[in-house]
């Protein structure tokens, strides 16, 4: 049961995602200012720091496979955001033996993480030539809204989903 | 043993760039529609996204109720004053479809390329990478769309789509728009000025229309129109409205900002256009 549960909570924030971004009208925000809910990519680093152990890549593994379906549903090109959730839940399962599971280390790890997957996803599109906006616009209209929105999206799952994460991870353990 | 580890994992990550740089190289090249385990894929991800919309919609429906409301009696005034004008209007255009047809009828013309069918649909989701500006209607080949077919609101154009699957299409907005979505269009007035619209503009969230026949008679404030030329719209659909004029980079031909005149960001109910002349792109398909 375990096994489906995870992804399944995955599959929603992937669904809901685009949702959330067709439902909530733009007027809300301002105009040239553009966030992009990178949800999957949250709840995988939890399922990285609080569930993972040392050896086990179930949180890299459900980030790899939604970032693929990602790519298949939501862009035209494959492999984008394959590579960029990759390295950046890489880059979190490596950096997560050296520090302690608490919520501030969670958010470093958020921060560190979406933006090195927005900026790989931006330097890649730019490379391919899909995207032809300067760095310094980038920075200011959609990373940092994006960052804020995601940041505010960890902190609504982050008292839900603590407490479950760590009872199952000892569950597997015993 | 580390050191078979450390291989390992480098072997990994060598064999995980060469597949993704294939498969970016893959998916850049074709544009021939998705395969079948990616329309699988798509529908499926559509028919949760259908589930999810409904409900929520409803709710964001009584709220944006509730603002209404408050300008219901302005409107009311307006659109009373409106709508005597409206039936003459209707009048006079019901007048002019009869002589129309009965003049095509004289004239023994079957279809023109402004007859079209349209098929409604609802908007179920946006895709949340913004780069591609791409929305998922819960209608596909099933009922009848095509890729490369047309999408309009009741205020006009707003894309195409570009990728059909069974139960859902996925539709690109005008303002994702780039070289490779040109559109043949027309500039109304005294004398039809043919040109292109060649992409958007983001930065100022506008289309770029370039002139072929080389007249100076671009104004702003007219209306641009397709053309039906580019053999796959119909003619007549309104794309939007000219802003400001430019010379082009090398002082040739003009180019016109176009202000779209479907408002992209807030879209929920869109047409598919499917026109009665036949289409070489979208028939051959068909056919296959």
């Amino acid at each position: 049961m375990r096994v489906f549960l995870l992804p399944l909570f995955m599959f929603i924030f992937f669904v809901s995602q685009s949702v959330a971004v067709e439902l909530i009208p733009q007027s809300f925000w301002l105009d040239s200012l553009y966030y992009i809910p990178h949800w999957t990519l949250i709840f995988a680093i939890l399922i990285v720091t609080f569930y993972d152990r040392e050896h086990s890549y179930v949180g890299l593994i459900n980030g790899l496979a939604f970032a693929f379906l990602t790519d298949l549903v939501y862009t035209n090109i494959l492999g984008v955001y394959f590579l960029a959730y990759g390295l950046a839940l890489y880059m979190v399962h490596v950096l997560k033996r050296y520090l302690h599971k608490n919520l501030l280390v969670v958010l470093l790890f958020s921060i560190l993480g979406l933006a090195a997957a927005e900026v790989l996803i931006y330097s890649l599109y730019f490379i391919i030539g899909q995207v032809d906006l300067s760095f310094n616009a980038y920075l200011i209209n959609r990373l940092i809204p994006t960052l804020l929105i995601n940041i505010l999206f960890l902190f609504i799952i982050y008292p839900i989903f603590i407490k479950k994460l760590v009872k199952w991870k000892y569950e597997l353990e015993k | 043993m580390p050191s078979f580890l450390r291989k390992r994992k480098l072997i990994v990550f060598l064999v995980g760039i060469i597949l993704i740089v294939s498969l970016i190289g893959y998916s850049l090249r074709s544009d021939s529609g998705e395969s079948l385990p990616a329309q699988f894929a798509i529908d499926t991800v559509g028919f949760f996204q259908n589930i999810l919309h409904t409900p929520l919609n409803y709710f964001v429906e009584i709220f944006d109720s509730v603002g209404e409301i408050k300008n219901v009696y302005e409107q009311n005034k307006v659109l009373k004053e409106e709508l005597q004008d409206y039936k003459t209007l209707a009048y006079q255009v019901n007048e002019l479809e009869n002589e129309n047809e009965e003049l095509r009828a004289m004239a023994e013309v079957e279809s023109t390329l402004t007859d079209y069918q349209t098929l409604n649909a609802s908007v179920v989701a946006r895709s949340p990478e913004r780069w591609f500006q791409q929305v998922t209607i819960n209608r596909g080949k099933q009922h009848g769309v095509e890729a490369n077919m047309a999408v309009r609101t009741a205020e006009g154009m707003v894309g195409k789509v570009i990728n059909a699957s069974q139960l859902t299409s996925t539709v690109q907005l005008l303002s994702g728009f780039g070289t490779e979505h040109q559109v043949s269009a027309i500039v109304d007035g005294d004398d039809s000025i043919f040109g292109l619209v060649e992409g958007y503009d983001s930065d100022t969230e506008k289309l770029v229309f370039r002139e072929l026949t080389g007249e100076d008679e671009l104004e702003e404030g007219q209306a641009v129109v397709t053309s039906g030329l580019g053999g796959v719209f119909p003619r007549g659909i309104l794309i939007g409205e000219v802003s400001s004029i430019e010379l082009d980079s090398y002082g040739l031909t003009k180019v016109a900002y176009v202000e779209p005149a479907a408002n992209l960001q807030d879209i929920s109910q869109v047409m598919v256009v499917d026109r009665d002349l036949h289409s070489t792109v979208i028939d051959e398909e068909e056919e296959e």
